[in-house]
This record gives C-alpha cells, sequence and structure tokens, in this order.
C-alpha cells in the first residue's frame, strides 16, 4: 500500500515495439529455463521447500553479517534491514515514525530523549526485549573493535554526544546528549549503519561478533558466502498495528527470502524470466517487453543525479558562464530521455518524494537561450573548451553528458566529453579535479546531510561542490531545531540560494526500478530502495 | 636432467620476484584507492581513515609490499577488498573456468590444425595447400570477441540452440554444463587453429624436404607411413613451442572473451578487480598468470627434446 | 606447377597491398570527408536499419556507423602505426645495445626483458592504461611498451649473432668506438628480421587496441573506435546486429589485408622460406 505522498512520475507499462524480440524471448526463457533446471547446484535449493521461498537477485553477496560494519556493501545493508530494527524506522516519505519505542519526550533544551518502549517484543532467540538490550547495543556499537562506520554521529564529531545512556526501568531508555540535535533519531535509521537494537547474544563470550539476533521479522537463519543468504520468518514477530510505510508500520512476514548473488543484470533477467528468482533490481536499458507472468514496478528514488560545475576553475569560477550553462539547455527535456520518462526534472537537492518536498524546491531553470548569449557576452566567453567528464559504467550519467554535450554545443558553448573509467572519475570528483561533471549522488535520508556534504570550504575540503558561508550557516542553525516546518522553510531557503549560486544542475532523482514476478504480491518501491520482504506473499 | 630442471627453476626465481614488483607497483599507480571508491560521494573523512587501516592501506607502500611478500611466502594471498574472501579462494573458483575453456579450445584447435598443417605441408603449393593457408589467415584475421558476440547472435539469440551467457561446472551439472562452452570455446579456438596450422606447415614442410623422407619413399613406404610415423613426430617439436606459446597467451587474454561471454573466469575477475582497485585480488591474479607462463614455458622446454633427439639436456 | 607458388605469393602480395592501401587511403579520406559527422547524434534515428540514407545504419544516439568506422580506421591507424614506431625505436635501441655490449649488463638486461615478457602483452598495456586513463596516447605508449621486449629481443638476437663477425670486430680494431660500430654494421643488418617482425607487429597492435577498446580502456569515448563500437553494441544485438556487424568486420579485412601483406614481405625478404609462405 506505499503511495508515495507527492506527485511522482506515473506507473508506465512498460513494451518493445518489436513482436519477434517478445516472441524470441519467450523461447530463450524456455531454453534458458531448461539450462538451469538441468543445471542447478546439487545443494538442492531448488527443490520446493516447506514455506514458500521468495527469491531476490543481488548482484554480489554482502561482506558481513554486521550492521553498519566498515566492511559493509549496499547488500548488507538490504538484507539486514529485514532482519534488525531500530527505536525508531523511516516510513516512505522519509519520515521518523516509531517501531521499537512507541512514544519519546523530548525535553526543552532538546538535550534528553525519554523512549517509551514497546512491551512484549522478542528477540529472534525468545529472549525479551529490554531496556538493557538497547543500552547494551549502544555501547557495543561505540566501541572502536566493533567496526562500526557512524560512530561519529553519537561522539560528537558529526552529531551530538551521547553522554549517558540510561535504563530506569525495563521499557524506558534516557539518551542525555551534550547539545539538542534535530538529526538524532533520523542517524538512528541510516540503513548503512542503523542503531540496530540486538540481543548480546549476537556475540561470544569474547565479545566477537557471529550473528545478528535482532527483534526484526526476518531471522539470518543461513549464510553461505558468495552464494547466498536465507531469512526465515520470525515465528513470534509483534507486528505494530499503523499500515506499512517505508521500513516502519505493520510487517507480517509470509515466506522464506533468500538472496541469492548473481553478477550479472543480464543473467538476473532470465534468471527471473524462467521462475528460478521472483524479484529483482533493474535498470532502464535491460527491461524485458511486457508479459503476463512479471510487471516492472516504478518509483521514485532519492538519488540526485547532477552535473557538478568547479567553481574554482578560471572559467568557470564566473557565476555568469555557470548560469548560461544551466539556461542553455532544456533541462527537462534531457531528463524525461536520459530516464525514459520515468523520472521528472528535480532542480533541488531535495527529493522531490521527501516530506520536506515544498513548492519553492520545484523552481528549477527555464531554458532562455537570448539570456545565455547576453550572458557570454558580458563574461568574455570566447569558445574555450570546457571538458565534461563522464563514464561508461553508469548509463544515465553517461546519456546525460552526451546529451548535454551536444546540447551545449548548440548553444554556443564549447563542450567536449572527457570518458573515464568510474574508479578514476571518483578519485576526481573526489579531489575537485574536474570543469565539468555529470555524477549521482547517493540517497541521504534527510536534506540537512546532503546539503551538509555538498556545502563546505573548498579549499579545506576539495569534494565540496558549493562553497557559501551564508548557506552553510543558514545550514547549522537548524542542528538544533526539530521543527518539520521551520526546516522545510530553511531548505526551500538553501535551495533559492543554490538556484541563484549555480555551483551545480542538479537534474533528477533516479528512479527505482523492480522486476517482480506475477507470483508475487504485496511487492512495493519506495526512495531507499532497501527490499521490504514483510507483507509479500508468493503463490 | 634435474640439474636443468632447477637451473631454468632458479632462473624464473628472479623473473618473478619482478614481475610482483612490478604488479604492486603498477595497480597502485592508478588514480583512486579502493577504501574511497567504496565511500563514492560520501563526505566522512573518518570513515575513509578508518576504511583505509582496516584494508592496511595506511601504511607506506614499501612496508606494504614486505607484508605482502611475506604472506604470500607463507601461502596466504591475502583477502579481497571487495568481497572479503581470500584471494586464493577466488581464484580457485575462478581459475577452473578460464582453464577449462583454453584447454578445450588448444586441444580441440590441435585436432583440426595438427593435420591440417601436415596435409598443407604435403600439397605444398597445390590447391589444397592454398586453401588451407588462405582459410587459416583469414581465420587468424577475425577477432575472437568479434566471433564470439555474432556467435551469441547466431545460436542464442537467433536459434535459441545455446545460452547466451553464464556457467555451470561440471561437478555440479554434468554433461549440461558442456552447453555453456561451446561458443566461447568456439570463438577461440577460431584463432588458435590458424597459428598452429601454420607453425605445423612450416615445420612439417622443413622435414619433408629432409633427406632422410626421400629415402623413406624410396625404401617404398606408404605415404600415409611417411607422414604420420616419420614427418608427424618430428614436426612437432616446434609446434609444440608455439601452442605453449599460445596456451599463455590465452590464460592472459581470458578477459575479453570472458567479458563478452558473462563467465565467472580469473580474466573477468582481474579486470572487475582493477575497476573496483581490489589491490590483493590483481596481485594475486597477475602473479598466478605470470607464474602459469613461467610454468608452461619450462614444460615446453622439457617435452621439447622428446620430439627433437638432436637436443640433449 | 612451377610458376604456381610464385603466383600465388605474388597474388597474396597484391591482395594485402590493396587491402592495407584500402585502409590508409579511408584513414585520410576521413580527414576531409565523411557522409556524416561521426559523433553527430540524431534522437530521430536511433537504431536505424542499413538504408540509402545510412549504408551501414546508426547507432544507441543515431550516429552514422559508416562515418565512425571511416573514422575508426584513421584511429587504429594511428595508432597502430605508432605504437609499432615507438616499439621498433625503443626495442631495437634497448636490444641492439643490450646484445653488442654483452657481458653482466646484457644478462641483466635479459633477464629484465624476460620478466616483461611474462607479462602478457594485453595486460601490461591493460595495467598502463588504467594508470593513465583512456587517451589515444596512453593507447600508443602502452602498446609500444608491451611490444618493446620482443623487438628487443630480435635486435638483441641478431646483435649477439654478429658481435663476433669479422667486420665487426674489424671495425673496432681500426679504432672506431662502439656507438659507431653499433650504428653502422650492427643495426643494418637487424633491420630485415625486425620488418619482417613489424608488419606482423602492426596487425597485432591494431588488434590489441580494438581489444582495449573493447574493454573500455582504449581511445575513449566519443571518438569513434572499432572495438569501441562492438561494446557499444554488444546489448543491442538482439534488435540491431549491423551495429557490430560492421565494425568486427571492418576490424577482419583489415588484419586480412595486413597479414596477407605481411607474409608476403615475410616471402620476399626470407631466403629460407623460398620454397613455402
Amino acid at each position: 500500500m506505499e503511495i508515495p505522498v507527492s506527485p511522482t512520475p506515473r506507473l508506465l507499462a512498460l513494451r518493445r515495439v518489436e513482436n519477434r524480440w517478445i516472441h524470441s524471448m519467450k523461447r530463450v526463457a524456455i531454453a534458458g529455463a531448461l539450462a538451469l533446471t538441468t543445471a542447478l547446484p546439487a545443494t538442492g535449493w531448488a527443490a520446493a521447500p516447506a514455506l514458500p521461498e521468495i527469491r531476490f537477485a543481488i548482484n554480489t553477496d554482502t561482506t558481513t553479517s554486521m550492521p553498519g560494519n566498515v566492511l559493509r556493501n549496499t547488500f548488507t545493508d538490504e538484507i539486514l534491514a529485514n532482519v534488525i530494527e531500530s527505536l525508531v524506522a523511516l516510513k516512505s516519505d522519509l519520515s521518523v515514525a516509531p517501531m521499537l519505542a512507541d512514544s519519546w519526550d523530548i525535553s526543552p533544551d532538546g538535550k534528553q530523549y525519554t523512549f517509551h518502549l514497546r512491551h512484549g517484543v522478542l528477540f529472534h532467540d525468545g529472549t525479551p526485549f529490554t531496556s538493557a538490550d538497547v543500552k547494551w547495543s549502544f555501547d557495543f556499537f561505540m566501541k572502536p573493535q566493533s567496526g562500526y562506520v557512524c560512530r561519529g554521529n553519537y561522539d560528537g564529531h558529526r552529531g551530538p554526544k551521547v553522554l549517558a545512556v540510561t535504563t530506569p526501568d525495563p521499557h524506558t531508555v534516557v539518551f542525555d546528549l551534550d547539545r539538542p540535535s534535530a538529526l538524532f533519531l533520523t542517524h538512528m535509521t541510516e540503513p548503512r549503519c542503523p542503531l540496530a537494537i540486538l540481543s548480546h547474544a549476537s556475540v561470544d563470550k569474547n565479545g566477537a561478533w557471529l550473528k545478528p539476533v535482532g527483534t526484526g521479522p526476518f531471522v539470518f537463519s543461513e549464510w553461505k558466502q558468495g552464494q547466498y543468504v536465507l531469512l526465515k520468518p520470525f515465528a513470534q514477530y509483534q507486528s505494530r498495528t499503523e499500515a506499512p510505510s517505508g521500513l516502519a508500520g505493520a510487517k507480517h512476514p509470509q515466506a522464506d527470502v533468500r538472496f541469492v548473488a548473481i553478477p550479472d543484470e543480464a543473467a538476473q533477467v532470465s534468471a527471473l524470466m524462467s521462475g528460478q528468482i521472483d524479484v529483482m533490481n533493474i535498470s532502464e536499458n535491460n527491461l524485458p517487453p511486457a508479459d503476463p507472468h512479471w510487471h516492472v514496478i516504478v518509483g521514485p528514488g532519492a538519488d540526485p543525479a547532477a552535473m557538478l560545475m568547479q567553481t574554482r576553475d578560471p572559467l568557470l569560477a564566473d557565476v555568469r558562464i555557470r548560469r548560461a550553462i544551466a539556461l542553455a539547455v532544456d533541462l527537462p527535456g534531457v531528463v524525461n530521455a536520459v530516464s525514459g520518462g520515468m523520472a521528472r526534472y528535480n532542480s533541488s537537492l531535495t527529493p522531490d518524494a521527501e516530506a520536506f518536498y515544498t513548492a519553492g524546491d520545484a523552481v528549477g531553470y527555464k531554458q532562455n537561450l537570448p539570456e545565455v548569449k547576453r550572458l557570454l557576452a558580458a563574461a568574455g566567453y570566447a569558445g574555450q573548451t570546457l571538458t565534461l567528464e563522464t563514464n561508461r559504467r553508469y548509463p544515465h550519467m553517461y546519456s546525460t553528458a552526451v546529451y548535454m554535450q551536444s546540447l551545449l554545443s548548440q548553444a554556443g558553448i564549447n563542450a567536449k566529453l572527457q570518458v573515464v573509467e568510474w574508479g578514476t572519475q571518483v578519485n576526481d570528483f573526489r579531489s575537485g579535479h574536474f570543469q565539468l561533471m555529470s555524477f549521482g549522488y547517493s540517497a541521504r535520508i534527510e536534506p540537512a546531510l546532503m546539503y551538509g556534504d555538498v556545502l563546505g570550504d573548498k579549499s579545506k575540503n576539495p569534494m565540496v561542490q558549493w562553497d557559501n558561508p551564508k548557506a552553510r550557516a543558514l545550514l547549522r542553525s537548524i542542528d538544533g531545531v526539530s521543527d518539520p516546518s521551520a526546516r522545510k522553510q530553511v531548505f526551500q531557503q538553501l535551495h533559492q540560494m543554490m538556484m541563484d549560486d549555480v555551483p551545480m544542475i542538479v537534474l533528477y532523482d533516479s528512479p527505482d526500478l523492480t522486476l517482480v514476478s506475477n507470483r508475487l504480491q504485496g511487492v512495493t518501491t519506495w526512495p531507499l530502495r532497501l527490499k521490504r520482504f514483510s507483507n509479500v506473499t508468493k503463490n | 636432467m634435474l640439474s636443468y630442471i632447477i637451473k631454468r627453476l632458479s632462473m624464473a626465481v628472479p623473473t618473478v620476484f619482478i614481475v610482483t614488483l612490478l604488479v604492486f607497483g603498477m595497480i597502485r599507480a592508478i588514480p583512486g584507492d579502493p577504501a574511497s571508491l567504496m565511500l563514492g560521494d560520501l563526505n566522512d573523512p573518518a570513515l575513509l581513515q578508518q576504511m583505509r587501516h582496516s584494508f592496511g592501506l595506511d601504511q607506506s607502500i614499501p612496508a606494504q609490499f614486505v607484508i605482502w611478500v611475506s604472506h604470500l611466502l607463507s601461502g596466504d594471498f591475502g583477502m579481497s577488498i571487495v568481497r572479503h574472501q581470500p584471494v586464493l579462494e577466488l581464484i580457485r573458483e575462478t581459475f577452473p573456468v578460464t582453464a577449462e575453456i583454453v584447454l578445450a579450445a588448444t586441444f580441440l584447435a590441435c585436432v583440426i590444425a595438427i593435420p591440417a598443417g601436415l596435409f598443407a605441408a604435403w600439397m605444398q603449393n597445390r590447391r589444397g595447400d592454398l586453401a588451407v593457408v588462405m582459410g587459416s589467415i583469414m581465420l587468424v584475421s577475425i577477432p575472437s570477441f568479434w566471433a564470439g558476440i555474432l556467435l551469441i547472435w547466431l545460436f542464442g539469440v537467433k536459434l535459441h540452440l545455446l545460452p547466451t551467457f553464464g556457467y555451470q561446472p561440471f561437478s555440479q551439472a554434468g554433461w549440461a554444463s558442456l552447453k555453456y562452452l561451446v561458443l566461447p570455446v568456439i570463438a577461440v579456438t577460431l584463432g588458435e587453429i590458424a597459428v598452429v596450422t601454420r607453425m605445423m606447415r612450416a615445420s612439417s614442410i622443413e622435414v619433408l624436404r629432409l633427406e632422410y623422407i626421400a629415402h623413406a619413399r624410396a625404401k617404398g613406404l606408404s605415404e600415409r607411413r611417411v607422414l604420420l610415423r616419420h614427418t608427424l613426430p618430428n614436426a612437432f617439436g616446434p609446434t609444440l613451442t608455439v601452442i605453449g606459446l599460445v596456451l599463455g597467451h590465452l590464460l592472459a587474454g581470458g578477459a575479453v572473451i570472458e567479458t563478452v561471454f558473462t563467465l565467472p573466469g580469473m580474466g573477468r575477475l582481474l579486470v572487475e578487480s582493477i575497476y573496483s582497485r581490489d589491490y590483493p585480488v590483481v596481485q594475486g591474479c597477475l602473479l598466478v598468470i605470470a607464474l602459469l607462463y613461467v610454468l608452461t614455458n619450462l614444460v615446453v622446454d622439457l617435452l621439447y627434446p622428446i620430439f627433437d633427439p638432436r637436443l640433449k639436456l | 606447377m612451377p610458376s604456381s607458388p610464385k603466383r600465388a605469393r605474388r597474388a597474396n602480395l597484391v591482395i594485402g597491398a590493396v587491402l592495407v592501401g584500402l585502409l590508409l587511403l579511408i584513414a585520410v579520406v576521413n580527414l576531409v570527408y565523411t557522409p556524416y559527422g561521426p559523433l553527430d547524434v540524431n534522437i530521430h534515428a536511433r537504431y536505424a536499419p542499413p538504408s540509402l540514407h545510412h549504408w551501414f545504419g546508426t547507432d544507441e544516439f543515431g550516429r552514422d556507423i559508416l562515418s565512425r568506422i571511416m573514422s575508426g580506421a584513421g584511429v587504429s591507424t594511428t595508432v597502430s602505426v605508432c605504437s609499432v614506431l615507438f616499439a621498433l625505436l625503443a626495442g631495437t635501441s634497448i636490444g641492439a645495445v643490450c646484445g653488442y655490449a654483452g657481458g653482466w649488463f646484457d644478462r641483466l638486461a635479459a633477464m629484465l626483458i624476460d620478466a616483461l615478457m611474462a607479462f602478457p602483452g594485453l595486460l601490461l598495456a591493460l595495467g598502463i592504461m588504467t594508470v593513465v586513463g583512456p587517451s589515444k596516447w596512453g593507447v600508443v605508449v602502452a602498446l609500444g611498451l608491451a611490444y618493446t621486449p620482443s623487438v628487443s629481443r630480435i635486435a638483441r638476437g641478431a646483435a649477439l649473432s654478429l658481435r663476433q663477425r669479422d667486420f665487426v670486430v674489424a671495425s673496432r680494431t681500426m679504432g672506431n668506438s662502439g656507438a659507431w660500430t653499433l650504428l653502422r654494421h650492427v643495426l643494418p643488418h637487424c633491420v630485415a628480421p625486425l620488418l619482417v617482425f613489424s608488419t606482423s607487429l602492426f596487425g597485432s597492435a591494431l588488434l590489441a587496441e580494438s581489444a582495449l577498446s573493447f574493454l573500455g580502456l582504449g581511445v575513449p569515448a566519443p571518438e569513434p573506435t572499432w572495438g569501441g563500437m562492438l561494446a557499444d553494441g554488444r546489448t543491442a544485438i538482439d534488435q540491431a546486429i549491423w551495429v557490430v556487424l560492421f565494425p568486427g568486420a571492418a576490424i577482419s579485412l583489415a588484419l586480412f589485408g595486413i597479414n596477407l601483406f605481411g607474409d608476403g614481405v615475410r616471402d620476399l625478404l626470407d631466403p629460407r622460406m623460398k620454397g613455402g609462405m
């Protein structure tokens, strides 16, 4: 029941024109099914298990079973999101909702959070969940040996410093902070490093990690390194009663879930068509034709695609040239072409699917060629070449660059493509060594986190894109302000300032595409992309 | 014989050492490191430090080299940074795939090329010879990756006879696994046939010109006997060297074919690890390839005298 | 048939020369004329099949494939020729000096060269390209370096065999410096084997450049390269086979011509092979 809050790109029925291809893909599917059924590994996971088994394809196996560990990859986050829970959880509009805490009180000075915990919740090993477990989990993650990547959020470096965690009774836990923080709760829900509430049975008697024993709807049952992870429904899961939304609300596990590592996307598609897997992430250029056996779910994402401009470059330091670049191209048209109509132009760093998105955020650049001419002339642009860096690994970044280069040239701005290998591009991004760059940020769960990574002092940190002290001060001013409307106001202001400064051209939020077999019911998408398998059934 | 082997092996040691040095330096010369690549656009210097420390990247390069070599000597190839699996395990999983294709292709190529080369030498400068020579020049001109793509198109997309990608090991799927090998092996064999044919032909011509062949013919031996009993074994020697070269070359060039057919082989592991800056894996793979090269050459050198009694060890 | 071998060899040389000539011609013509700009995007003509407008069809961005193949000819030829020249220059200098000098210097160098040759050429080039980043001259240097060891081996072999020859010894006795003797007496004798080798090297370089472009580490997009076009077209073979058919055919024809030509040259220069091809 995932209805995105704000208007989103309509769900499209996708089709291909060539009927021949549909016909041949069916035959490929049959051949593939024959091939794969005769070639299944002897471990027997293809044999029908007692419970139905949902199979989800991941590109590479998880590298650890501990949430937030330094070794983690995206699939670690995805798998564990079904296994562990925190005090709070994110809804699909990325707002904070209760999870293991039913409610909480914040002291007037903002420095004390009192959480009232749920009753009757059990861990996967059957032991009851109490406030002592919250304290234990927090202490475990904050130990340097645990390898938790987000200690900075709680020790004062990137967030408030937690002075003490106290447990007045088994269902109340109190966090004392050194200063008010608007993001204290949000940080707990960070997909890469959730503040998971774990049982101490997750570690052995020496404190070394064993496996995640959490409170989530699924139990971490089996892990064959390099191949798959198997989750089983937690029979004693106590679901919340609110409507499911994002990772919050009611969760009812219905089937086993197996995360299967299949490195190649085309191989995943083939596996889905032959019934070996049921659901997978898919990119726009690999979509199969419409078929009664599967469908594609398109939903909004929260990862902004942008064209960056190096404001320290001698040529681009002139805001008139940057502004000219922003006005030279039909941005909605480019977004439409690049995303195949599945995303729309969003000029703001705040994703349009988020609760914080406002009408002010929707104000973008409108193509204005006469103004471009005027600006270029005023800046004294004499046709110098600008390099636009991109890579081949992410087709959207490449397509965007190809279109932008061509359209900029048509508008009189001499842009030249420079295609580099992705690793090199990341290096150039982090060192600021580029002029124009077609790039895509990964999602942040709150606009302040995105603005925080984008704003900064370029002379100290070459990775930041927007060097504006006033904007930085404005962002810092809401560090302790939790009131959503006040924050919205500030984000709107920041957006306006960014539109004036033109440090980059934000284009759209990469949509989330999922290819699902019609045997599954209840699969939904949300901007953070993590697959949730509670509430999903399989025939 | 033994002293020869020892001598050759000891000559290989400095070679391998130089290779390890080269490998180590080269991969680190590539801009970017695995930690910052994994971090991507996240602006967290403390986390970057933490990751670099856990991957052992915060030490000086000479120190890293010494650590790597000392682990190597005890058989530990290190741990993949991206996959967090032992490098040796990854190589053990992927190398058989590459080897299967290379060996099958080489075997197939020899089965076709050796008779073809012999035949061409026997029919020298007549139509049969010209056909073989022209055919082999044509084959060697076809890039294996183009042949691979066209084979996929023809047999996979149009005719639906064979799978277009993927792999199943023999141990798991038995004879059914062979259908994943057919197209890649054909693509690789095409080029190989040409090289082996030409060498076989050239050395057969040399042998056929020798006096004792004329002598054998004068004695009244059948042509077949002359060819199979007298020509083939003697012409095979130089051809063996070429086969060794080809084998070594293929082990390295696996990357291209494995990319086309999406095979989980060592070549593809190597290329992907270069892209993700997975230093330990790159170092391990290149080391293994260099060792194989040296080993193959050694084996070929040792087998050569069997076919050429003029050589004494 | 006595005249047939000579005729056959001559025919090979001629066909090879014609094809190579065609390659060079296209490479030159592409500098002044191509039916469409090789980089011109055309959103309305994506994946158009071969027709009168586009003889070889168009690719994913609507770019004319014939024009891109012509442009690719220029790129491939430049890169191959330059990398072979690089290898010849570097390899001959190193090899001849080593072979001529002899002694520990030669043995050390031989060991280094052997180590480099334990490195499959393509991987060495791949490694260099990842360090340098995709660039045209990067490919030239990478391939040149990859081939230098084999060239130097040949030069060294020739120089070694010549060291003890009368005229070389005489030259030194007369008081000429080593360097002069090297240049005047040794190097000219290296030419023949090197010339033969360089014709096959040219073919290898063309193929290697295509392979590197295919892997994404050759001459960078959007500059058209034959290997790069193959890589781009791979995902679309079900709907547009012409995107891979024509560039691959171009590579094959070029290699075919080079190989034939190389064989012909070898026959002319290598007296040992007089009896055959």
